[in-house]
């Protein structure tokens, strides 16, 4: 069944490392074009008392990182109704993320 | 000539002209090549961008340094980017699972020189220069990921091979990048 756009949360969990700018212009730009609510954190900004107060699937993937239980990355990663999307692969991570929103939305593949 | 260079903070605000890795297209040579990628290293040009963050300031202002441009002939062909492995797990860069220490030791995050300029021991002067800062600044342990497959197999991975003639240990406990298995953690005490 297809959901509408307000139905699809987008969770941008922003590492700033060093592809922040050209991620949040890619995942804003496609925000834009479904009309969905882009909800960013930027894990710098995150202080440890604050983890709580995330979306859960965030604040699990910041203690796993902050603990050292997880292997790291440079790269930001994006939660599609909390479902994880890392963008390690230009450009093959928007297109899946694009797929996603897509589908739940019920959209056409084009 | 070879020269190395400490990165400033002017360039971390305003950028660095003719960068080959913030400006310029995708080299081929690096692998995979995405059509028409640009490589914005969010480390340079903040004030330009338009999603800004200011940790690179912060980073700069709190020890001094975020690393260094190696120049060939006036050429910039490498750069090494590195923060205290506190700020590392803040932002979730690959580090390895000790958890002592976590102020007093540097991660380098970004090791890269481009590909006709391997070979020529670039990255070990700007290694060299690392060492000699974290001397001088009070560190005492430096980490990084490395691909440790033999270099021609590790591609545009960060090689393990310069980092070995410095003493560098591999932490075989630690997985470099959550989605490269080929990836692990080296360490060095200074």
């Amino acid at each position: 069944m297809s959901m509408r756009p307000g139905e699809v949360k987008v969770d941008f969990l922003i590492n700033p490392f060093c592809l922040s700018d050209r991620d949040f212009s890619r995942l804003s730009g496609l925000c834009e074009r479904y009309a969905l609510m882009l909800n960013a954190y930027n894990l710098w900004d995150i202080e440890d008392g604050d983890i709580d107060g995330l979306p859960a699937h965030v604040s699990t993937l910041v203690r796993e990182l902050r603990s050292g239980e997880r292997a790291g990355s440079v790269y930001s990663t994006v939660f599609i109704n909390g479902e994880r999307f890392p963008i390690n692969a230009w450009h093959d991570s928007f297109r899946m993320i694009e797929r996603r929103i897509m589908d739940l939305l019920g959209m056409e593949r084009q | 000539m070879r020269t190395i260079l400490a990165i400033t903070r002017q360039q971390i605000l305003e950028g660095i002209e003719g960068h080959p890795f913030a400006e310029a297209k995708w080299n081929p040579a690096w692998g995979n090549p995405p059509p028409g990628l640009l490589i914005p290293c969010n480390m340079f040009g903040i004030s330009k961008r338009k999603y800004r963050c200011g940790m690179w300031a912060e980073v700069f202002d709190e020890i001094g340094g975020i690393g260094y441009l190696a120049y060939e002939d006036g050429e910039l062909v490498g750069q090494m980017i590195f923060l205290p492995k506190k700020h590392a797990r803040r932002i979730g860069i690959p580090t390895s699972r000790v958890n002592e220490n976590l102020e007093s030791t540097i991660v380098i995050g970004c090791l890269v020189v481009l590909r006709e300029h391997w070979n020529k021991g670039i990255a070990s002067s700007m290694i060299g220069e690392l060492i000699r800062f974290c001397k001088d600044r009070g560190f005492h342990r430096i980490e990084t990921y490395v691909d440790v497959r033999p270099p021609d197999e590790a591609g545009i991975s960060t090689s393990y091979s310069p980092f070995r003639k410095f003493g560098f240990i591999v932490d075989e406990t630690s997985q470099g990048w959550d989605s490269r298995p080929d990836t692990g953690i080296c360490y060095c005490n200074v």
